[in-house]
């Protein structure tokens, strides 16, 4: 997959508790930014769209045996704040099919909604700049992906590798090993996702240009 | 066949786990999941797995099925366990063992409990925008779905998806996924009308609570012994400690 998932049991608790209290507190900035939804139709399209990230999240690319995300899109059809949402939506319904982790929602939810949020202001701020959509939509996924792979790097970094109960040596070779693969084997799908979402965004424009107004 | 639809068919079963209350399987998975991800040993690891298998086969759920749900779990494990490496094998095994088990709590529990009913348990802890669009996810998971298996058929049947030729694959894929995307924006029209018409103020309502029952008390036990496995001897160590036994 292009993003990395934290598992259960790898990091300490105070780790895991820091990432419930941060994914809390974004959440109450989301309740306020979004406003009252209740007779918005951007619920059911929130609905809709971490459904189609789940979709994606379960079509495997063969080879490389590639598990998709599309964050771009759901970013920047429903902006920062419900696009964070969805990454977190989607996120719990991840976990919920045995993709682990659900001891660390708080991290991995943030991390993804982040992703999310941070494609779907990227995409706008580089349309806005004159670039064309479908390569704003590659260029917003290579740095939300990025970015999110970089977040997941930090918190392990952070935690100072105590996974074991030992204190590994963070400049040791099996972290640097760690950075080497995340981000060799990241940078692959972060292209491969950036051509699938400029195709995607270069079919939709066709078709249907006035979606790819951000809100 | 995706992962959401097969658990979505297999929480739909008889057994006495699937008969227990939702709640009484999210505080016993709850437990189970401290119990797991805090487990100082291998032995403990293997003493709360073997709990949790006992209650996947009193549910009749498939092993390899879990097994190969498990697997996805143990494959970022493995990533995260080259970086926290020390060259003792016994101690990674164990922390394998810490994702693997957290990951079967999961799946036991979700395997059990049909989503709309497992949301609805959840509602509680969770912020009321967040738990509609779990529902809302879910019922337009299966839709989407649905229309994904025709576009894939009608593409594959074309030779659009070809691995031959990878870059034309990638643009019809990225089409199909397109038409998809624009029946999903569609449906998501149509049900902003439904749920206007049918009077929605704001909050969806889920099924009604299942009641107490005698199996609810499975999961709860479960959950209680994993948890007691797993901080027992930590505590009795640590009040050994304090009252200065040896």
């Amino acid at each position: 997959m292009s993003h990395l998932h934290i598992p259960d049991g790898v990091l300490p608790w105070w780790l895991v508790g820091a990432g419930w209290l941060v994914l809390f507190l974004a959440l109450r900035v989301v309740n306020h930014v979004a406003g009252d939804l209740g007779q918005d139709r951007r619920l059911p399209r929130l609905g809709f769209l971490v459904a189609f990230m789940a979709l994606a999240m379960s079509i495997e690319i063969v080879p490389p045996a590639y598990h998709l995300d599309l964050s771009v899109l759901t970013g920047l059809l429903l902006g920062p704040a419900l696009g964070f949402l969805a990454g977190v939506a989607a996120v719990i319904m991840l976990a919920l099919v045995g993709h682990g982790g659900a001891t660390v929602i708080g991290l991995n939810a943030t991390i993804i909604g982040t992703e999310v949020a941070l494609a779907g202001l990227a995409y706008g701020r580089l349309v806005e700049a004159g670039i064309r959509p479908p390569a704003a939509a590659a260029a917003a996924t290579v740095l939300a992906l990025a970015a999110s792979t970089s977040l997941t790097v930090a918190v392990v970094a952070l935690a100072g590798l105590p996974a074991l109960g030992g204190h590994a040596d963070m400049a040791g070779r099996g972290f640097t090993t760690f950075i080497a693969i995340v981000f060799t084997a990241g940078a692959f799908g972060w292209a491969l996702e950036a051509a699938l979402a400029a195709l995607m965004v270069r079919y939709l424009a066709r078709v249907r240009p006035g979606l790819l107004v951000a809100p | 066949m995706s992962d959401l639809d097969a658990i979505d068919r297999l929480a739909r079963g008889t057994s006495a786990i699937h008969r227990a209350r939702p709640g009484a399987k999210l505080a016993g998975g709850f437990a189970g999941l401290l119990g797991a991800a805090s487990a100082p040993d291998g032995a403990t690891v293997a003493a709360i797995a073997g709990l949790w298998l006992g209650l996947a086969a009193v549910a009749r759920l498939p092993l390899r099925r879990l097994a190969g749900l498990l697997a996805y779990a143990a494959s970022f494990a493995a990533l995260y366990l080259l970086a926290t490496w020390e060259g003792d094998p016994r101690a990674s095994l164990a922390a394998l063992g810490r994702v693997g088990t957290a990951t079967l709590v999961v799946l036991v529990v979700a395997l059990t409990t049909p989503s709309p009913e497992l949301f609805r348990a959840l509602r509680p802890v969770l912020p009321d925008l967040l738990a509609d669009t779990l529902y809302l996810a879910y019922r337009s998971f299966f839709l989407l779905l649905d229309r994904w298996f025709h576009v894939r058929t009608a593409l594959g049947l074309r030779g659009g998806l070809e691995r031959r030729h990878p870059l034309r694959a990638l643009g019809n894929l990225a089409q199909g996924l397109g038409v998809v995307f624009l029946g999903a924006m569609d449906r998501s029209e149509a049900l902003h009308v439904a749920m206007r018409l049918r009077g929605f103020r704001g909050r969806l309502v889920g099924p009604a609570p299942a009641r107490w029952n005698r199996e609810s008390a499975w999961p709860l036990v479960v959950g209680a012994a994993s948890l007691v496995a797993a901080l027992g001897r930590p505590a009795t160590s640590a009040a050994r400690a304090l009252w200065g036994a040896p």
